[in-house]
């Protein structure tokens, strides 16, 4: 090696260079299976956790204002501001509750109140009685073109025998019937349009929209939960006794007076006695109630910033609803001139206008209308022809539905 | 005794040129085997990373779609990848291959041209795009009803 390298002290020169690269090279491996070994470690993490955690949180906001426009609505003999005053009430305690609690996890949540659509609860408390009417009529419209929530019956088992079956029918074109009845077997529940088999009734507990008979899912019927703007009809309600509640989307004021034109077609407005009582006193009787309840959900961690809005209805079967509706109608008779006051709304807010038209009685055809009337609007129809009955209706349009109230009134010939 | 027949003196030369030849042969063969190696590993490791980034990447996406999927939703959202991968840049691109939002994540490194795709599945559409690896920005534009996304 001297000779290659010159000099005694330079021996092994290759091999100390040629171990300097190996050694080299697997430092490099070793360096780049230790990156192998971090990427993998890597794919052991769970992704984005904020994620998660956002939609955990959507849930827990839904849930919460479920729960604030259940307890608002729990008590009877309130209107709707007090509702509104007490789902307020709730919803601040726990919005505080809330932001503290999302603050310990690393995120911070904010939730803003975004409204509430006023709606009506139709209730039966009384358990001695069937599912009647206020005049005690088993077959009878409970809603006219609603969209119905939170439907749920606690019928006395003992009540269902083998007589008529008592049908509960939501029809939006095609019919869905729910049928409680006793075929010998014991009381039971069934969907008449489905095949699934039908759910034993023990304890007496039905709840339509979740789907539930006696706590427990029930395969019939949550097929034929009610999903959209339905017309609810009871027949042979007086076959069983029990009590029951729903809310609608519809306001008192539109839906009393069209439920009653159903009801009594041969009554002026109001008929004695009507379909609901106007308070607790009698059975059924219709409550304001809050329907839905929305707000915005603000949540920012340190990878993210999500913002939407919250839309809570429990006990809702279908999507949101987004037919317009009257938060106000009201037709005054004074002689011969019938005014006519209203005011619609709309949740997705492209209402275009109302359509307010007078009808005979006798054969339907118009006597007078006023169309494409603003939305929130009073009209006078001044010395309407005396003797004669009149349908007075109006009918809020949107962009892709239309929602209708009415009432009966007569000049001179009521009832007719 | 003849010239030719005289040995003296060639052991040492001999043995000289031998260990050399033998050791320069040995070194040599080592290096190569060893460069072969680590050619191979990183090549190897490059496609292991960016399949593993690439699959965070893509299930990050469709969170973010699944999160902004709504009509009053507003997301910003950041995606944390590592910005080189075996000491290189890369790109990641995002390329629909089926409609409905359907799409092709390919990640491809500058220097050794290691490219994976991944596919991923998302809830809303999604603008194609080419963005530098590292830390990405999702965002949601409500106008366009897509996500974007871009380098953060």
């Amino acid at each position: 090696m001297a000779d290659v390298m010159g000099g005694a002290r330079d021996r092994a020169q290759l091999l100390l260079i040629g171990a300097l690269a190996l050694a080299v090279v697997f430092l490099s491996l070793s360096l780049l299976l230790n990156s192998v070994i971090y990427t993998e470690n890597l794919a052991t993490r769970q992704t984005h956790a904020g994620v998660d955690k956002a939609s955990d949180l959507r849930l827990v906001v839904a849930d919460g204002l479920g729960d604030a426009v259940a307890h608002a609505n729990r008590r009877s003999g309130l209107d709707f501001d007090d509702r509104r005053n007490v789902y307020r009430t709730v919803t601040d305690a726990w919005i505080r509750t809330l932001a503290n609690y999302t603050a310990t996890d690393g995120m911070a949540a904010g939730v803003s109140r975004a409204g509430v659509r006023e709606g009506a609860r139709i209730v039966d408390n009384d358990s001695t009685t069937g599912l009647v009417r206020g005049d005690g009529a088993g077959d009878w419209t409970v809603a006219t073109d609603s969209s119905v929530r939170a439907f749920a019956l606690e019928i006395d088992p003992a009540s269902v025998d083998s007589g008529d079956d008592v049908r509960i029918t939501f029809e939006n074109g095609t019919a869905t019937t729910v049928v409680i009845e006793n075929t010998g077997s014991g009381p039971q529940v069934r969907a008449s349009s489905s095949g699934a088999p039908a759910c034993q009734l023990t304890d007496g507990y039905v709840d339509i929209t979740a789907g539930r008979v006696d706590g427990e899912y029930c395969a019939a019927l949550s097929e034929v939960a009610p999903t959209g703007t339905v017309d609810v009809r009871i027949r042979n309600g007086g076959q069983i006794r029990g009590t029951y509640s729903l809310v609608v989307d519809r306001p008192e004021a539109g839906l009393r007076s069209t439920v009653d034109v159903t009801n009594f077609p041969g009554q002026c407005t109001p008929p004695s006695p009507r379909t609901y009582a106007d308070s607790d006193a009698d059975d059924p009787y219709t409550t304001p109630a809050i329907y839905a309840a929305t707000a915005r959900l603000d949540i920012h961690t340190q990878d993210l910033d999500h913002q939407r809005t919250v839309r809570t209805a429990p006990g809702e079967a279908g999507g949101p609803v987004t037919e317009p509706t009257f938060m106000l109608y009201n037709v005054t008779q004074s002689g011969n001139d019938l005014t006519v006051d209203w005011n619609a709304s709309d949740p997705n807010g492209d209402l275009a206008h109302v359509d307010v038209r007078i009808h005979y009685y006798s054969n339907g055809s118009v006597y007078a209308s006023d169309l494409n009337a603003p939305v929130n609007d009073t009209r006078t129809f001044a010395s309407v022809p005396s003797g004669t009955v009149y349908y007075v209706n109006a009918t809020a349009v949107d962009a892709g539905s239309t929602r209708q109230v009415s009432e009966i009134r007569g000049t001179g010939a009521c009832p007719p | 005794m003849t010239l030719l027949a005289d040995r003296r003196g060639s052991s040492t030369a001999l043995g000289y040129v031998l260990s050399l030849g033998i050791s320069a042969l040995l070194v040599t063969g080592l290096l190569i085997a060893g460069g072969g190696l680590l050619e191979g590993q990183r090549d190897r490791s490059v496609g292991v990373e960016l399949r593993v980034v690439g699959q965070t990447v893509a299930d990050d996406l469709a969170s973010a779609s699944r999160l902004a999927d709504c009509d009053s939703c507003e997301l910003t959202m950041r995606i944390d990848a590592p910005p080189r991968i075996a000491g290189e840049a890369y790109l990641i691109s995002l390329v629909e291959v089926a409609a409905p939002d359907t799409y092709r994540l390919s990640l491809t490194t500058e220097r050794s041209e290691v490219t994976v795709d991944v596919r991923l599945r998302t809830r809303l559409p999604v603008a194609e795009t080419t963005v530098t690896g590292g830390t990405l920005v999702v965002e949601y534009d409500p106008a366009a009803g897509e996500l974007e996304v871009r380098g953060g």
